[in-house]
């Protein structure tokens, strides 16, 4: 796959803080990119240079084969964004929301077909401020893509929605993944990311402290793997003394091992319990998530990683 | 020039179906012309009868009022909920979108002028223009110079808050010393305020428009003239330049 953003060695200053330090990645046409990391970790700044929106301090950057500090005007043509915490004006109809961003455009857009793409048709004569959280987002998401652009940018789209809506706007922004459009996502949703996201750039303080498939990124930088274990007369001592097990911690009714290596531990401890006869009710692996991988890294003090 | 048309259309439509908006638009009007009528209305200002300098003194009110409170404060608040960075990442771009709100208050102080005027003609015989065409340029001319300096004023300001301070300091300072309701010639002001009056925009649009409406001779038109035209350029390009979307 073509990189449609290439960021090389991008660093931005304010005054004396250096907000981003020497990041350097490119991402895919039409993939699901994560951007994500804690707050004031330097993410916005990183995707507001890309759009754009802010000029580095040092580095390049190139969206569409173009450079955001000179060709803004012809990059804002090609590319959609969801800010969070958007409003509109509150007594504007939906239609004519749409029908006036589609006026931004140089190319002609069809309003009607607009509101079909993400079925607004029922609330075309609502006022904004008449929808329900889902409904608005879905709003700016069309305002977002009504140019088709190649690249959309997603500022915690799903942040406020209940779960239905959450899902309804994920199965939206996969459909135009599918559509061919790239995107680039950032979140503080964990499961979202891990949903959606073919790869995530984890930053920290200024730094890329990670790119890669969600997948990958947990495997490699969570450090523990745990077994969950629950069941009647298990025996804590017993589980200790396994040599795959380096750590057993009871939890409410379970028991948490840190092991090893997955597949031995997993033998030991059931060849232990075939032999002692325990009844094993509940067995699972945890190989941590995105959520740990997103606590460790708020925790994790600059340099640590 | 279709996103500028189609913004100020949206604007326009935006502004009516606000209830606020139309009592300010067509009830204020007639309630200051009355009130300032029946209070006034029988006082000279020099030689000319006050009655006569009701409406271009309430235009220029009415000028830095809308420019602060109507366009100003409403792109603060675009501004407040996101809406303009919203705007900023399209093509739209400031120019365009000054532009648009602009001309949506053009529209707006127009019906305004129009309510104040038929008001002032029933209820006082107040008259047309003596200079009609003089009259309609110094209108032009003014818009082009406050609605600029409104956008750029409160534009400093990234909440409504701040910008309703920012407006109404802007607006009382030149009411009390640059006249607005009360004419300025009748304003007893020590001298040091006399010369601060002068350095305010609405001295000069009092100034220009009250010429225009009452057909005075004044000795400095080409002045006020030449001064409003500099800041019509001068506010343009800084509330383009200064324009702060976030």
């Amino acid at each position: 796959m073509e990189p449609v953003i290439q960021v090389k060695n991008l660093s931005k200053k304010f005054s004396n803080v250096l907000a981003v330090k020497n990041i350097s990645f490119s991402v895919h046409s039409g993939e699901v990119f994560g951007i994500i990391g804690p707050n004031g970790a330097g993410k916005t700044t990183t995707i507001e240079i890309i759009e754009g929106l802010q000029v580095q301090t040092r580095g390049s950057v190139q969206v569409l084969g173009l450079d955001p500090k000179k060709n803004v005007s012809k990059i804002r043509e090609q590319i959609g964004v969801m800010f969070q915490h958007t409003e509109l004006q509150r007594k504007i109809k939906v239609w004519e929301a749409v029908d006036l961003f589609s006026n931004f455009y140089s190319h002609n857009i069809s309003v009607e077909d607009a509101l079909h793409r993400l079925n607004l048709e029922p609330y075309r004569n609502h006022y904004f401020s008449q929808l329900s959280g889902g409904w608005k987002q879905k709003v700016l998401l069309t305002l977002a893509t009504l140019h088709a652009p190649k690249i959309l940018f997603l500022d915690e789209p799903s942040a406020g929605l209940d779960p239905n809506s959450r899902r309804d706007l994920w199965h939206l922004i996969l459909l135009l993944r599918d559509q061919g459009t790239t995107i680039i996502l950032t979140t503080h949703y964990m499961e979202e990311a891990e949903r959606l996201c073919d790869r995530i750039a984890l930053i920290n303080h200024g730094k890329l402290v990670g790119l890669d498939t969600p997948e990958s990124l947990i495997a490699h930088l969570t450090k523990e793997k745990s077994l969950i274990i629950q069941g009647e007369s298990i025996d804590l001592t017993e589980l200790k003394a396994l040599p795959s097990v380096m750590k057993a911690v009871p939890s409410k009714e379970m028991i948490r091992l840190t092991v090893t290596d997955f597949q031995k531990a997993s033998f030991e401890v059931f060849s232990l319990a075939t032999r002692l006869n325990w009844k094993i009710d509940d067995f699972r692996y945890d190989r941590g998530t995105l959520d740990d991988l997103f606590a460790q890294l708020s925790t994790e003090k600059e340099g640590m990683l | 020039m279709k996103a500028l048309m189609k913004m100020t259309a949206v604007e326009m439509k935006l502004f009516f179906r606000d209830p606020q908006s139309l009592f300010w638009t067509f009830l204020f009007p007639f309630i200051t012309i009355y009130l300032l009528g029946f209070l006034f209305g029988g006082s000279q200002v020099g030689n000319v009868a006050y009655k006569q300098l009701l409406i271009p003194n309430m235009m220029a009110l009415t000028l830095t009022s809308t420019s602060l409170f109507i366009l100003g404060m409403r792109i603060v608040n675009y501004k407040e909920s996101g809406l303009l960075r919203t705007y900023q990442i399209t093509p739209l771009g400031a120019g365009r979108m000054i532009g648009a709100f602009c001309i949506m208050g053009l529209v707006v102080f127009l019906f305004s002028m129009l309510i104040a005027y038929l008001s002032g003609w029933l209820l006082y015989g107040i008259r047309t223009p003596v200079h009609i065409i003089g009259f309609w340029g110094a209108t032009l001319l003014c818009t082009l110079g406050m609605f600029p300096l409104g956008i750029l004023l409160t534009g400093f300001s990234s909440t409504m808050e701040g910008a309703a301070g920012i407006g109404t300091l802007a607006l009382n300072v030149q009411l009390l010393l640059s006249g607005g309701v009360i004419p300025y010639q009748l304003l007893p002001l020590p001298l040091p305020l006399k010369i601060l009056a002068k350095c305010l925009p609405l001295h000069y649009v009092n100034d220009l428009l009250t010429a225009e409406w009452t057909g005075q001779s004044v000795n400095f038109l080409s002045l006020d003239v030449g001064i409003l035209a500099g800041m019509a350029v001068l506010f343009s390009v800084l509330s383009i330049r200064f324009f702060r979307w976030s």
